[in-house]
């Protein structure tokens, strides 16, 4: 059993957006033989969940929340680690799987890069293709990671006619039943994902995180 | 000259202005097209092939600044819808431009554009007295790869107004141009300055210039059109968090987007666009309005004088499109950007220009009328002093209305009477309430009804039809 003071020193770095604080508690707890797993549900997830929860009251801003998603994913990435190496073996189960990328011909992903930022506050596990990424690329690397949605964001009208081709290059494919799709950017609307067969759309960061969990909690 | 009001001093200007040098000096901006990097390196910009950087000298950069004409005449269809692109010229607004939806303000209903809401915008802006530009927007009912040159056709067929040429590539652009052409006559007239058109030449924050928006340049410098340069650039996003800071990224691109323009066509007329946008970092959404903006906005204005170049902004809403909150943005920003000395301004654009809004123009067109007549002031002399006439009637009838002072001035002495205010009691009011929106839809009525723009003469209209058919069959 980890001490409680240490649990709530880790929940109280990450909190803070401490990153190095954070990965140094991490690697010392388990450096001590102590349970990662117990880290991860105890400080770690109740941590974040907090950061989520102030920025939701407006008490934390967005850099702050994308400060501490990134110090969550590293310590995340050294809790999984030793998992790894440990007879247990198992990593730490994600909420969901999900990719994301800016369509092709768009270069704008500052909206994007919040979505990641948020989902990755919320425990999600996602793979972000960056920009101007083609379709084929998309279906490919969705496979490769198994994940469960995809979320593509376009900005211009003229570009988001890419978010229908992936729709049809998934049903070419025999993957539309495999992965969820959600759609958004500026001139995405509701009535473009139903035009389109997209099972989501999100208006927002925070829309989106809605309707992962939807997606999710629906699977 | 008429007034205006400055809120920075000379001396945070010149520090903006400063850092703007240093930033084109030693950032520079990443650009990759071949011919423009030739250009610049021959005009004295150095060019880093590796990093795919270009670094201006302040001595180019000033230079170039220089070339743009501090004044210069935006053209109409004809002569008398002309307007005076100027740091001093009179206020003039500019449409909604690039906007995807109609959203009724009156009705509160949404609709995604159509080439009959563009016609529709087209005779609105002909109509209304203080609209100088008209701007491109973006129909859902035509081919998806030509929307653009459509949208153009629709302007074109109904307003005499000049229209800002948005365009989505250098291939499109051609037949946009092609399109003008036919309507004014020649290419050589165009370049004289009668091609009823502004361009556009944009920047992707921070520091990047595309190898097609060089193309897009090209084209409209060939043809003489002056070409406006909006920095939509997002505070806290690819710009800095702080006002200052996204004053200095935003003149670094402006100037070094006029650089390019100069390099390409020497004194070739430009504006400074500020079109900036804030990251709200509590919700990470994107307010296109807010008190912070509107300070940068008097920067810009002061900015763009500082380099002896027409500033131009905006006022378009967060809203959303709800009524009273446009109103408010409407209002604020029509009225402080106006008193900021900025001629050209954007506005009637809903939910961040996502959105036109007939309503809103309209409202636009009374609030800048209202600030005008404001800034017009009156005419002080020892007539208008009235001194004899108070003599008179102080020692009198003591009453204004009968008194043939007031008669003589009556005609003359200007009074605003807006189209769409209301004038009556409250008493006589909620006998019959009738809202601004409701009156203001009246009158949009009006104008549709009733406001006529003369047909363009048959042979244009099927040359221009003839552009749209080898548009489509070559980009379509």
């Amino acid at each position: 059993m980890i001490e409680a003071q240490i649990l709530e020193k880790a929940k109280k770095l990450l909190v803070e957006q401490d990153k190095e604080g954070v990965e140094a508690i991490a690697r010392q707890i388990i450096a001590s033989g102590h349970d990662p797993l117990e880290l991860m549900d105890k400080a770690l997830i109740p941590g974040i969940t907090e950061v989520g929860d102030h920025f939701g009251r407006g008490v934390m801003f967005l850099p702050e929340l994308m400060q501490a998603a990134d110090a969550m994913k590293s310590a995340t990435d050294i809790v999984n680690d030793a998992l790894t190496n440990t007879d247990n073996g198992k990593k730490q189960g994600k909420k969901g799987k999900i990719l994301i990328a800016t369509v092709k011909g768009d270069v704008h992903d500052i909206g994007k890069c919040i979505v990641v930022s948020l989902m990755r506050a919320n425990g999600f596990e996602v793979f972000d293709l960056g920009r101007d990424v083609d379709t084929d690329t998309i279906i490919e690397k969705a496979v490769e990671h198994d994940v469960d949605i995809i979320g593509t964001s376009a900005l211009l009208t003229t570009t988001m006619s890419q978010q229908k081709i992936l729709e049809e290059a998934l049903k070419s494919a025999g993957l539309r039943d495999r992965f969820a799709t959600m759609v958004g950017g500026a001139p995405c609307t509701p009535r473009w994902a139903a035009r389109i067969g997209a099972d989501a759309y999100a208006e927002d960061a925070q829309d989106g995180i809605r309707r992962v969990k939807e997606i999710i909690n629906g699977k | 000259m008429r007034p205006y009001y400055e809120m920075y001093s000379q001396e945070e200007i010149e520090m903006i202005y400063d850092a703007a040098l240093e930033i084109l000096a030693d950032v520079g901006l990443e650009m990759t097209h071949p011919r423009a990097l030739e250009m610049l390196e021959g005009a004295g910009a150095r060019v880093d092939r590796k990093s795919n950087r270009v670094y201006f000298p302040t001595e180019l950069t000033e230079k170039c600044l220089a070339m743009a004409p501090e004044e210069f005449t935006c053209s109409g269809r004809t002569e008398e819808f002309d307007y005076t692109a100027g740091m001093y010229a009179d206020a003039r607004i500019r449409t909604a431009s690039g906007a995807i939806d109609r959203f009724d303000l009156y009705r509160n209903t949404t609709a995604r554009l159509t080439c009959a809401d563009i016609a529709e915008q087209a005779l609105v802006a002909d109509a209304l007295p203080n609209v100088g530009c008209v701007g491109s927007l973006t129909p859902s009912d035509s081919p998806r790869q030509t929307y653009d040159i459509y949208s153009l056709r629709s302007l074109l067929e109904n307003t005499r107004k000049n229209i800002w040429v948005l365009t989505s590539s250098s291939k499109n652009l051609f037949y946009q141009l092609k399109m003008l052409e036919a309507v004014c006559g020649s290419k050589e007239t165009m370049r004289l300055g009668r091609n009823q058109g502004a361009g556009i030449f944009c920047v992707i924050s921070p520091l990047t210039i595309t190898d097609d928006e060089i193309e897009r340049a090209m084209l409209y410098a060939d043809y003489g059109l002056p070409v406006k340069v909006p920095i939509t650039t997002l505070m806290g996003g690819n710009a800095p968090y702080t006002m200052a800071g996204i004053l200095a990224q935003a003149t670094a691109e402006f100037m070094g987007c006029t650089v390019i323009l100069q390099t390409i066509k020497p004194g070739i007329p430009v504006w400074y666009y500020g079109l900036f946008q804030s990251l709200d970092m509590a919700t990470g959404g994107v307010q296109y309005t807010s008190a912070e903006l509107q300070a940068t906005f008097a920067a810009v204005a002061q900015l763009a004088r500082r380099c002896k170049i027409p500033p131009t902004t905006t006022c378009t809403t967060s809203s959303g499109c709800e009524a009273q909150q446009t109103i408010f943005n409407l209002a604020q920003g029509t009225m402080f950007n106006t008193l900021l000395g900025v001629a050209e301004q954007g506005g009637s654009g809903l939910d961040g220009n996502n959105a036109y809004s007939p309503h809103a123009l309209i409202l636009q067109d009374e609030i800048m009328s209202y600030t005008k007549r404001i800034l017009r002031s009156c005419e002080i002399s020892p007539e208008t002093l009235a001194v004899n006439a108070i003599a008179e009637v102080a020692t009198g009838k003591k009453e204004y209305v009968s008194a043939p002072h007031t008669l003589k001035h009556l005609r003359s002495e200007e009074r605003l009477r807006s189209k769409v205010f209301s004038y009556v009691s409250a008493q006589r009011w909620f006998e019959n309430p009738t809202t601004l929106m409701q009156k203001t839809d009246d009158y949009l009525t009006q104008i549709k009804s009733g406001h006529e723009v003369p047909p363009l003469d048959d042979h244009v209209l099927k040359e221009i039809d003839d552009i749209v058919k080898a548009a489509d069959k070559e980009l379509t």
